[in-house]
């Protein structure tokens, strides 16, 4: 049942607008039939009751009037005359208000009479009066008897009459009185009966109409409330077409309607919520890629009502889509680049693809194993986590596919790409715990092999600790002789030096002072070899310390401020003094000045000079040239001697080494005096080489540095470091 | 011979009295009035009573060395005498510098040098 588009306040104002006229109506009647009862009674009591009442009063008048007339007559008295006059004005009174009240009602035919008849009689007794008042009393009594009574009888016969007519006139009021509250009272009762009928019929279809909309929404509320969708479903489906609805008036029309429609979109809402949580399920179900895949696929198709669907992975080295899952297809490519078809562009752009209205000739095709139909629409969604692409979703349908399922298969690629990073991962995790696992193995059996090798080490290094002990015993013992040497090199140098002083003065005094005496002959070989003998053990002393200190890092070095040409003049003016057969030149063209230490580069360049005038020919002259290039002072000493072979070159400089030539030419000497040179050269950072040719002579060259005090601040700080770390070494 | 002043004294100090007798010989032929002394402490004595005009000095000592007895030469106002050290170590010319003396003579010295220096000194003298 449909009820008519009214809203529920125009029924219930229709309802009641019903009964509110018929209680109108109904005291309309009332009012009609007690107005028109009062004017009924008003008429009786205005002018029935007072025309009675006047008819009375003139027959009361004129009997006294006549009364009086008869009595004037009689006594002549005018006391009755007076009296006479008194009922007159009363008759007058009561004919003028019978007159008023006859014209009122319109009786005025009898009032007429009436009047005729009281007006002959006033004449009647105005002439008795005449009469008696003229003398004529018996004239006067005859008036009164013959002409008077009959007028009189006459009179209050037509006041009688009259007096019925007003009686029959009160009757007739009363019953039509009557007969009006009869009435008025039966159609009271008629509308209030109607009323009651009207009202209660409208109460019902109101509350009807009100009642059963409210009780299915109820109804279709309750089954909601428990899950049942159906009755709300239906009620939508009562209501009729939506636009309609919408501008409906009828307010539980509109509300069944919406209600109806809210509880479809529940539905929907709840059919999708559910097909979310079972892809949830789906993919939280497993952690493989390709069961997670054709799983989704499933669920995401059951939902959406695709006939088919593909999942593609990126391969994102070699920027190809990899297939992993397929729904309802076999025969879809495996791999796609990036770009290229849906998939692809859906890839590239990271945007959803729709292709929708594919026509019916077009190639593509979904099987159904006994048939099959062209696609109507495709649509590829990028898989997308935290902004990194992870695949495509492609889903296909022989049908138009719904805004709602678009947005799911949207939604459900957001889905898909958490649990498709996490499967992935979960692969490359794999694959690298069980390389791992291979590693560990082979770290394993490597373990066991250096557990094996570690004991063998074990046993070694207590065999090594024992030797250690062993040698560190030997190393103290080494240390003690270490000292014992340093304190004979320290005797050596003063206890042995001191004597030798002594004997080579006593032994030049006595060459001196012999050449006075004549046994000078005679002493003077003796006397030369003991000097000779003394030199070579001074210089055999002082060779043996030279090496000594070298050998032990002991060059302390002070370096200052040297004039390099002063100092070779010098050193070769005191060789001079002994090699007297040689010349010795120094060329020193210009000023060359370094800071070096002083006594080691007189040492320095004596060694040079010494070995050249040793190896060189009597009256052959020995050069020392001097020149400063840059940063560096250079030294070199020339002889003209035997030269060196090619074979001694690379050993010369090396300790106690002697060429065969040398050793052929001189037979003393210890290999000492260039070996200590190399080692003073290369403490200032210098350099030392040799241009040789056999029997051509020899030039050895020294590179110094020009350095700053600094440089040699370091140095000395360098080597104090390493004395004190040797004391506590020994110290310890 | 080279030229002299005979009044000269030259103080020659030495733990090893073979040398110093070495010294007062060669110095004696040379015309020089010799003091010798062979401890530090009696260098001292001979110092403050005869105010040599030159001292030969042995560094190695026992008790007060060249070293200490140079020290005293300085702290007691002889810094006018110039002093010679004589040692047998390794580098005579630092030693030289580090006690504070004029000249040096590595032992052993010939006796040229010794002429040399000792005329270096006393000429002016």
């Amino acid at each position: 049942m449909r009820a008519a588009d009214t809203s529920v306040a125009q029924r219930l104002s229709l309802g009641f607008g019903i009964v509110f006229l018929l209680m109108l109506m109904l005291i309309g009647v009332n009012a009609y039939g007690q107005q028109r009862v009062d004017r009924l009674l008003g008429r009786l009591t205005d002018e029935i009751m007072p025309a009675a009442d006047a008819a009375i009063h003139i027959q009361t008048a004129y009997l006294r009037q006549s009364a009086s007339v008869r009595l004037y007559v009689d006594s002549g008295d005018d006391r009755y005359l007076s009296d006479y006059t008194k009922y007159v004005s009363l008759a007058q009174d009561a004919l003028g208000r019978l007159d008023d009240l006859s014209k009122n009602t319109g009786e005025t035919r009898l009032f007429d009479q009436i009047k005729a008849l009281a007006d002959r009689y006033d004449e009647e007794m105005g002439r008795a009066i005449f009469l008696r008042q003229q003398g004529a009393s018996s004239a006067a009594q005859q008036v009164l008897d013959q002409e008077m009574a009959p007028t009189r009888e006459q009179l209050l016969e037509e006041m009688e009459s009259f007096a019925d007519v007003q009686l029959r006139l009160r009757d007739e009021a009363k019953s039509e009185v009557d007969v009006a509250l009869h009435n008025v009272a039966g159609v009271s009762y008629g509308l209030a009966f109607l009323a009651i009928v009207v009202g209660a019929a409208v109460a019902f279809f109101v509350s009807m109409s009100v009642s059963r909309p409210v009780q299915s929404l109820a109804l279709a509320s309750r089954s909601l409330a428990e899950g049942d969708f159906e009755p709300a479903l239906r009620l939508e489906h009562k209501a009729g077409d939506w636009e309609e609805v919408q501008s409906s008036r009828n307010e539980l029309r509109v509300l069944t309607a919406t209600f109806g429609r809210t509880a479809r979109e529940l539905l929907k809402r709840e059919k999708r919520l559910s097909a979310r949580a079972q892809l949830s399920a789906v993919l939280a179900s497993s952690i493989d890629a390709e069961k997670v895949a054709c799983d989704a696929l499933r669920e995401i198709a059951t939902y959406t009502k695709c006939e088919f669907g593909l999942i593609y992975v990126l391969d994102s080295e070699l920027n190809v889509l990899r297939r992993i899952g397929a729904y309802c297809i076999a025969s879809a490519p495996d791999d796609i680049k990036v770009g290229e078809g849906i998939a692809g562009e859906a890839a590239a752009s990271r945007r959803r693809v729709l292709v929708q209205d594919i026509p019916s000739d077009t190639p593509f095709s979904v099987r159904f194993g006994f048939d099959q139909v062209p696609p109507k629409t495709i649509v590829a969604v990028p898989v997308i986590c935290q902004d990194q692409l992870i695949g495509t979703v492609l889903m296909g349908s022989v049908r138009d596919l719904t805004d709602d399922a678009l947005d799911f298969i949207e939604v459900s690629a957001q889905q898909l790409g958490v649990s498709l990073q996490d499967a992935l991962v979960h692969r490359q995790v794999t694959a690298l715990a069980e390389e791992l696992q291979k590693k560990n193995e082979l770290l394993a059996s490597q373990n066991e092999e250096m557990q094996v090798q570690s004991e063998e080490i074990q046993s070694q290094s207590e065999q090594l600790a024992a030797q250690n002990e062993e040698l560190e015993a030997q190393r103290k013992e080494l240390i003690e002789l270490d000292h014992l040497k340093d304190e004979f090199l320290s005797i050596a140098s003063h206890e042995l030096k001191s004597p030798l002083t002594s004997l080579k003065g006593f032994t030049q005094i006595l060459q001196e002072r012999m050449q006075l005496t004549p046994y000078y002959e005679e002493f003077q070989k003796p006397l030369a070899a003991i000097d000779g003998q003394v030199n070579k053990v001074v210089s055999l002393v002082n060779r043996l310390l030279d090496v000594s200190r070298v050998q032990m890092g002991r060059l302390e070095m002070k370096p200052e401020l040297v004039h390099l040409g002063e100092l070779a003049r010098r050193q070769a003016n005191r060789a001079q003094i002994k090699a007297t057969e040689h010349k010795i030149v120094v060329d020193s063209d210009s000023e060359v000045v370094g800071y070096w230490d002083p006594g080691y580069i007189e040492q320095v360049v004596t060694n040079l000079v010494d070995n050249a005038v040793r190896y060189s020919p009597s009256g052959s002259e020995v050069r020392i040239s001097l020149r400063q290039v840059n940063n560096t002072a250079l030294l070199t000493v020339t002889d003209q001697g035997i030269g060196i072979s090619s074979d001694a070159l690379p050993n010369l400089f090396q300790r106690y080494y002697r060429s065969e030539e040398a050793k052929r030419i001189c037979a003393e000497g210890m290999g000492i005096g260039l070996y200590v040179t190399y080692s003073i050269v290369n403490a200032h950072g210098g350099c030392i080489w040799v241009d040789s040719e056999p029997g051509k002579g020899s030039t050895f060259h020294v590179q110094l540095p020009v350095q700053p005090a600094s440089f040699w601040k370091e140095a000395e700080e360098s080597i104090y470091a390493k004395q004190e770390s040797e004391e506590q070494h020994t110290g310890g | 011979m080279p030229s002299k002043n005979p009044k000269s004294s030259i103080l020659v100090v030495d733990d090893d009295s073979t040398i110093v007798s070495f010294l007062e010989m060669a110095l004696s032929f040379e015309g020089f009035n010799c003091l010798t002394a062979t401890s530090g402490e009696e260098a001292v004595k001979l110092v403050q009573h005869f105010k040599p005009s030159l001292i030969l000095l042995d560094i190695s000592m026992p008790r007060m060395d060249g070293r200490d007895f140079c020290q005293w030469l300085h702290t007691n106002g002889h810094c006018g005498i110039p002093v010679v050290v004589m040692t047998a170590g390794q580098n005579a010319a630092r030693t030289q510098e580090e006690v504070g003396a004029q000249d040096c003579l590595a032992k052993p010295f010939d006796l040229s040098e010794l002429r040399s220096c000792v005329e270096r000194w006393t000429r002016n003298t």
